[in-house]
């Protein structure tokens, strides 16, 4: 199962965008939290080399992501349309992935 | 008040990857640029050092085997902005006092695949949160600030590369350059691509070697009879804009005014510019921050501006990274070793004629989504 899994402060809602050890606003305790998981592409690149063990995953299509909780992360894209990315592309967790992390997909059209 | 002056310049012989190490890079570069200025390390009180594989050495241990006593110490942790920081903190030692003739050096040394492990690991929330997407390296963090500004901004590989083939006719002036050849913008253009929208002309090559400069009093640098070079301003920022991720500026608007404010000085003041080029679009962003073209103007600046040593504004004067080499946190420092060799009027048949007075712009420390640290200074000739 692919989630996104987001941090929360539980005293300012405080959103962090990678995994922070206290809250940076207010030093209040974050919280773990599951993001809705969908957000607009910022901008992107298109890796076509990098060491040996990511070579069966290339084109890498690598995201800035605008989430709808309002942060920017960076992730990856999977699917065999992933390189008709472009910015402002709506984009959904992906079920499955071939990283540990979690990975996007481009968002159906007319979907929500 | 003591007035700092930075009085002397040196540099390693570049290598591909699998040359020497570390250690005799940083000898030759420290030894080229105390020997400029007729010193020795036992005259050294102060010391500067960046170096991503010099490590567990550290700048105390470079002392201790060069029988250095030293007053002021500083381990560069800044990636590419490591070297202006050094030397705008040196400056401030020196006008306080508390050290006198300040060497500042930076160098690093690879073997195939060491460079990218060190980028994998470059930094904690690099290797925790990108590393597993196979993130590309510097090369997949940076690439999109172009997607970006072309979708914003309409800017193009053809406007970009022109600055990549100038800095190469450069190079070619530099003896100390990897590259030699010529580069064309139609070989630019058609390079192979390593993470869109970057080829490979967009990427420095990473290298073996090592930079040097030395500040000092201004009664030292009397005695010692060199052009004396004057730190006028410098300015830091770190970590410019928290928790985002798609800014275009890592602090330049901020640091760049200040200089100006500072100085007194303008863009157009500038003689040349020696702006860190890992890629064209950094240089870009510069441009625009420090206010030398409008905001999402570089493409057409860079387009229609003579950057080349006889030209308007003179740009990465001695080939810069992209043509010379990225001998990783010698990167940080190969700018400020141009500019002074300019500045002392030294710089043979690539000298920008009269030159006195530069920007020196550093960049770096890639993390998540962006470089964090910036740091630049406006020097000036002290006879002008």
């Amino acid at each position: 199962m692919n989630a996104l899994v987001l941090q929360r402060c539980a005293e300012c809602d405080y959103v962090a965008n990678f995994w922070r050890i206290g809250c940076p606003r207010c030093l209040g305790r974050l919280e773990d939290f599951d993001a809705a998981g969908t957000g607009v592409v910022t901008t992107f690149s298109i890796i076509h080399r990098w060491v040996e063990r990511f070579e069966p995953h290339l084109p890498i299509v690598l995201a800035i992501i605008e989430l709808d909780e309002g942060v920017e992360i960076m992730s990856s894209l999977v699917g065999d349309d992933r390189l008709q990315i472009a910015v402002g592309s709506p984009v959904e967790i992906a079920p499955e992935g071939w990283s540990e992390k979690p990975q996007f997909r481009l968002a159906a059209a007319g979907s929500e | 008040m003591a007035e700092p002056l930075l009085i002397s310049y040196g540099s390693s012989s570049y290598e591909k990857k699998n040359g020497r190490d570390t250690l005799p890079h940083l000898f030759d570069a420290i030894s080229d640029c105390l020997g400029r200025a007729g010193l020795f390390p036992g005259d050294v009180d102060g010391l500067a050092l960046a170096s991503f594989t010099y490590p567990p050495g550290n700048v105390i241990t470079l002392a201790e085997h060069l029988d250095m006593r030293l007053r002021w110490a500083e381990d560069g942790s800044f990636g590419g902005a490591s070297g202006v920081v050094a030397v705008g903190r040196a400056a401030d030692q020196i006008r306080l006092g508390h050290a006198r003739c300040i060497l500042c050096v930076a160098g690093d040394a690879f073997t195939t695949g060491s460079h990218e492990k060190l980028l994998e690991d470059f930094t904690p929330a690099l290797s925790e949160h990108l590393g597993p997407h196979g993130f590309g390296g510097a090369n997949g963090v940076l690439a999109p600030l172009q997607t970006r500004h072309a979708a914003l901004y309409g800017t193009r590989r053809d406007q970009l590369g022109r600055l990549c083939v100038t800095q190469r006719r450069h190079a070619m002036l530099n003896p100390n350059a990897l590259f030699q050849t010529p580069l064309t913008l139609d070989e630019f253009l058609e390079a192979r691509v390593i993470a869109e929208p970057f080829h490979l002309y967009d990427c420095v090559m990473p290298c073996s070697g090592a930079e040097a400069v030395l500040v000092v009093a201004d009664d030292i640098a009397a005695s010692i009879g060199r052009p004396g070079v004057r730190v006028v301003a410098t300015r830091e920022m770190h970590n410019a804009s928290p928790g985002q991720l798609s800014e275009f500026s890592a602090g330049w608007e901020v640091i760049g005014e200040e200089l100006w404010a500072a100085t007194g000085r303008q863009p157009g003041d500038m003689d040349f510019a020696q702006l860190y080029d890992d890629y064209p679009i950094v240089v870009g962003l510069q441009l625009e921050g420090y206010g030398f073209c409008g905001r999402g103007e570089c493409g057409s600046y860079l387009e229609k501006t003579d950057v080349s040593n006889w030209g308007e504004l003179p740009l990465n004067t001695g080939g810069g990274q992209l043509s010379v080499g990225q001998a990783g946190a010698g990167g940080a420092m190969i700018h400020l070793v141009e500019a002074v060799q300019q500045l002392q009027h030294e710089a043979g048949e690539r000298q920008v004629a009269g030159a006195q007075r530069g920007l020196v712009s550093g960049y770096g420390l890639v993390s998540y989504g962006k470089g964090l640290c910036t740091a630049a200074t406006v020097l000036e000739r002290l006879d002008s």
